[in-house]
């Protein structure tokens, strides 16, 4: 715990020395303006970050330039099978170089919590508090071979930590560690995304870190494939992979297929095909995710 | 050990391959389909007619250009464009860099001007796929019009 309170610590120190200084420069006028194009935010995953809905993405979210701040609030909801999972959180974006969010999953196990003796209507918690600084490159004027690349972490707690444990996790929280690297061919209307993570945790979190199997951390990778139909409105597929780190279950990747529709610089629209495979031994999750992200 | 170490190479296996499908689709060769699609030099001079003058209606950035000599400008760009585009044109005005000495001008101006010939493109029913060529080629000028550079 002791290092996620410094990580926590050290990312805040730096946000604030980044962001005093640039405040005092500032204008108000300009500091909250939307001054990125449309969907170049694009819009907040599962964890809270700015990406795709389960795979994370370079930008930094929001629409504010170096000179200015920007954020945003999203709910997310998505049906599986046998589950369902709801998130809300909140992000903001310092001079397009650091995101600071915050989200909460929840898990809810439904009447399938029955069935694993949890008890009907069962459900996890998640926190998840991430940060993200853009290293080099951008989206749109970077051209060439250039990508934007990020890096991040997300530290997540999840509650029930006896149950976890009961299952074979070593832990309820953990550190998520990753580089993202975000590509836009404007001229062929593609963007794509590759994100190189380093966890320990089993679905992302929601069973917990490490495992009786597997305690090490492992690279995963998350793609992202999308099409610009229009600037405001994109099509795509994500694939995410993941690690069996427990014994009592196995853990597949995830995939996705959706569509984002970009309303304006404020309000952003996601309907997703989910296919999560199986999640503690229920097999086939599949279903359909939604969700609204609103800011600026 | 030898798991992990499989599963770092199918890792960065799948990191470099999704880059290198990427840059396959990217690496086309230069050609004039752009050019032609914009309906030529005439399609070119009516994108930069509309796009100043939406510019000079947006709030945002109309004053930035109050000294200007529009026509003017309209012409080098037009001729800007019909270059970027393989066009048979050659510009031969100022580099982006001197033309935009002194302006400071920010990233949020850079991009509304943007939008705004995007909306001069839809004016003109120009497929998005048209626009993105020639977007995808004046974005990199943010480099040398930002006051302070764009993305480093």
């Amino acid at each position: 715990m002791k290092q996620y309170m410094l990580s926590c610590a050290i990312t805040l120190g730096a946000v604030l020395g980044l962001a005093v200084p640039a405040l005092a420069q500032g204008s108000s006028s300009t500091m909250f303006e939307s001054g990125r194009l449309l969907a170049t935010g694009g819009v907040t995953n599962i964890e809270g970050t700015g990406g795709g809905g389960i795979s994370t993405w370079a930008p930094i979210t929001g629409y504010g330039t170096k000179d200015a701040i920007g954020g945003n609030v999203h709910g997310t909801y998505a049906r599986l099978a046998n589950f369902s999972v709801v998130t809300t959180g909140a992000g903001i974006g310092l001079f397009d170089r650091v995101e600071l969010t915050y989200n909460r999953l929840m898990f809810d196990t439904g009447p399938t919590g029955g069935k694993l003796g949890l008890g009907r209507g069962f459900t996890f918690n998640q926190d998840v508090v991430g940060a993200k600084i853009r290293l080099f490159g951008n989206l749109v004027y970077d051209q060439g071979y250039l990508p934007e690349v990020s890096a991040g972490l997300q530290y997540k707690t999840t509650d029930h930590a006896n149950i976890l444990k009961a299952v074979g996790a070593k832990n309820h929280e953990g550190v998520d560690y990753y580089v993202a690297a975000s590509k836009l061919f404007l001229d062929s209307s593609i963007l794509v995304n590759a994100t190189l993570r380093l966890t320990k945790a089993n679905q992302i979190g929601i069973l917990g870190f490490g495992g009786d199997k597997h305690n090490d951390y492992q690279p995963q990778f998350e793609g992202s494939l999308a099409y610009l139909f229009s600037k405001d409105f994109v099509v795509g597929g994500e694939y995410r992979t993941k690690a069996s780190n427990l014994g009592f279950t196995k853990e597949d990747d995830w995939k996705t297929l959706y569509g984002a529709y970009f309303i304006n610089k404020n309000v952003s629209l996601t309907l997703a095909y989910v296919s999560l495979g199986t999640i503690a031994t229920i097999k086939n999750q599949q279903g359909v995710y939604l969700s609204a992200q609103v800011g600026f | 050990m030898f798991t992990h170490v499989m599963r770092v190479i199918r890792t960065a296996f799948l990191v470099a391959a999704t880059f290198a499908a990427a840059i396959h689709l990217h690496a086309a060769e230069p050609d004039r389909s752009a050019f032609d699609a914009f309906g030529g030099t005439d399609g070119l001079a009516r994108v930069a007619d509309r796009g100043i003058d939406r510019v000079l209606a947006d709030p945002r950035i109309k004053d930035s250009f109050a000294q200007a000599n529009i026509p003017h400008l309209k012409m080098e760009l037009a001729s800007q464009f019909c270059a970027l585009l393989n066009g048979p044109c050659a510009y031969t005005g100022k580099s982006m860099k001197e033309a935009h000495a002194g302006m400071n001008v920010r990233e949020a101006q850079f991009n509304a001007l943007a939008e705004d010939f995007q909306l001069a493109m839809d004016d003109l029913k120009i497929p998005f796929t048209t626009q993105n060529a020639l977007i995808s080629k004046l974005a990199p000028m943010a480099h040398a019009i930002n006051e302070n550079g764009a993305g480093e």
